[in-house]
């Protein structure tokens, strides 16, 4: 366990030296009480579209943070040379692979944390009202983030770099808006496309289940708690099959 | 000496693909053997696989046929890499941390205890010259300084075999006087150490025993007194104004002076073709002199035209 969490130390370590969490906290900043300007026009409803807009370019913020911070991990690694010394201690590739995996997931929980941190404040200063599903729906973010860093670091091991982030941007997004006109097209197809389709809805992982945030905008109360119990199962679980994925890809990874 | 062997290298081929495609045939046919204790130098001109050997010896890369063994097991298993230390021929650091980050960082992949890891980080800083530095980010470090780094974390934890591939490359004299004393201190503890590299004085003043490979397999290998005893190579200087425009094969000029000049001549027969071509030019032979060869003779003489 030491060995992964030393990795991940390097490797939150590095986000840290490049300054990456002031720019965080900077965009949120900007983001957050760029919203938060609305409240000037004396919009109707005001409190729901100033939520609407902050979560939702927050949580595209977070995701395209995400992808890249963990697309870059290994092939920079493998680019920088950086990768020889590591691999040749007594430490497998999968520990290698977690260490990143860690150290990425909690960079990627660490920004949702910033960015949600500076909604909170802007609502109470806004004296928009905020309700437990708020809270929810920062934990959902959060293990979606989990998911999310998974997949792009197992991708990192097939794609190249510049493949990988566009496929897991484009996957992820799309995940978050148009899974529900999937299931519309779906209806409307028979044959190769419907297979197609199906294939698409069973394997790419639903983030747009992670997201409450337009339950905490229409003010709807808590989930129950098995249905986040049942996302961290569903989380976990593809988190492990992304990890077991990349983690093997890895381990037979010319050098 | 024991002749338990540490690393066997039977028949190994390695073939790999370059990103524009072409199959490359790096190592083809590679056999070689070290004992525990010994140090043997790894030699051969550019591109001659000596890398990819060593890649594959420590289980970056599998080879295409052929087998590969270290401590009677296959490279790569967790258990071997305890016991070996390895420096990369290129190896970079994080930028972002200093040389004591790094080395703390390399500490924990190497199972260093808690308890006692800044006093081995101390000791390894100290044994490389950094102390005084350690708290510098290594992106300002020179390739010297990264090559410290890079010992220091090869030899974490008093490993039984030392792989180190081009070990003194980007050293200055003192550094590589430092070198030299850490291989000796590590020799005289029993321990194994195969090393790459094209710096021949150094080869000659640590190892016990040479391989030399060219093109992917083994040219000649043999402990380092066997392999000079009957090389010799022969002094002979020439008055200045009698220099042809160029020397036959096996002549390498040595030292320029005002009014002479000291060639070698590799072989009997290079020294007679050299005669010829002096009385040609109706230069003067001042003097002649027969000494032993060194391994750049041997390794000039054997690889001749591939060196670059």
């Amino acid at each position: 366990m030491e060995k992964i969490l030393g990795i991940a130390h390097v490797t939150i370590l590095e986000s840290f030296r490049r300054k990456d969490p002031f720019v965080v906290v900077i965009l949120a900043g900007v983001i957050v009480f760029g919203a938060g300007l609305f409240s000037r026009f004396g919009t109707e409803d005001l409190g729901k579209f100033v939520k609407d807009v902050a979560f939702t370019v927050t949580t595209l913020m977070s995701i395209v943070i995400c992808v890249i911070t963990a697309a870059r991990q290994i092939p920079n690694e493998i680019s920088n040379r950086t990768l020889y010394p590591l691999v040749a201690k007594p430490v497998s590739r999968f520990t290698l692979f977690m260490g990143k995996y860690v150290g990425t997931s909690l960079l990627a929980s660490g920004v949702v944390l910033i960015f949600w941190l500076e909604l909170f404040m802007l609502f109470r200063i806004l004296d928009i009202p905020i309700g437990a599903v708020f809270f929810q729906a920062v934990y959902l973010r959060i293990i979606s983030m989990w998911i999310l860093a998974a997949m792009v670091l197992g991708l990192s091991t097939v794609f190249t770099h510049g493949a990988n982030v566009t496929i897991c941007l484009l996957l992820s997004l799309a995940m978050q808006t148009f899974t529900n006109a999937m299931v519309a097209i779906r209806t409307e197809l028979e044959g190769f496309g419907l297979y197609i389709v199906d294939a698409i809805y069973w394997i790419v992982p639903h983030l747009q289940l992670f997201d409450l945030s337009k339950k905490e905008v229409h003010n709807w109360p808590a989930v129950p708690l098995w249905v986040l119990a049942a996302l961290t199962i569903y989380a976990l679980i593809y988190s492990s099959f992304f990890i077991v994925l990349g983690s093997r890809r890895f381990s037979k990874l010319s050098l | 000496m024991s002749q338990k062997p540490i690393i066997e290298i039977n028949d190994l081929f390695i073939d790999y693909t370059t990103d524009e495609g072409k199959v490359i045939n790096a190592v083809k046919g590679l056999d070689l053997q070290v004992n525990e204790s010994e140090v043997v130098g790894f030699i051969g001109p550019n591109g001659a696989g000596k890398s990819t050997s060593i890649k594959a010896l420590m289980g970056f890369r599998e080879p295409t046929s052929g087998s590969v063994k270290i401590f009677d097991e296959s490279p790569g298993s967790v258990d071997v890499r305890r016991r070996i230390g390895f420096l990369p021929e290129v190896a970079l650091y994080y930028p972002f941390l200093t040389a004591r980050e790094a080395l703390r960082m390399y500490a924990k992949l190497s199972e260093i205890p808690r308890k006692g890891r800044e006093e081995v980080i101390d000791e390894l800083l100290e044994k490389v010259g950094l102390t005084g530095r350690d708290k510098e980010p290594v992106r300002g470090f020179s390739k010297g300084m990264l090559q410290r780094v890079g010992i220091a974390q090869a030899i974490m934890g008093e490993p039984d075999l030392l792989i180190l591939d081009e070990v003194t490359s980007g050293l200055d004299p003192v550094a590589r006087y430092d070198v030299r004393s850490i291989l000796m201190d590590f020799r005289a503890k029993g321990k194994t150490v195969f090393f790459s590299s094209h710096e021949l004085s150094e080869v000659t003043m640590l190892c016990d025993r040479v391989i030399l490979i060219d093109e992917g397999k083994v040219l000649v290998e043999g402990r380092m007194d066997d392999l000079l005893r009957d090389f010799k190579r022969y002094r002979v200087t020439v008055d200045c104004s009698s220099l042809p425009s160029d020397f036959p094969s096996g002549i390498r000029p040595h030292s320029l002076g005002n009014d002479q000049q000291v060639f070698f001549a590799d072989s009997e027969q290079a020294r007679e073709e050299f005669r010829k071509i002096i009385q040609n030019n109706q230069g003067t032979i001042l003097k002649e002199s027969e000494e032993p060869g060194s391994l750049e003779d041997y390794f000039v003489h054997t690889i001749g035209h591939k060196v670059s």
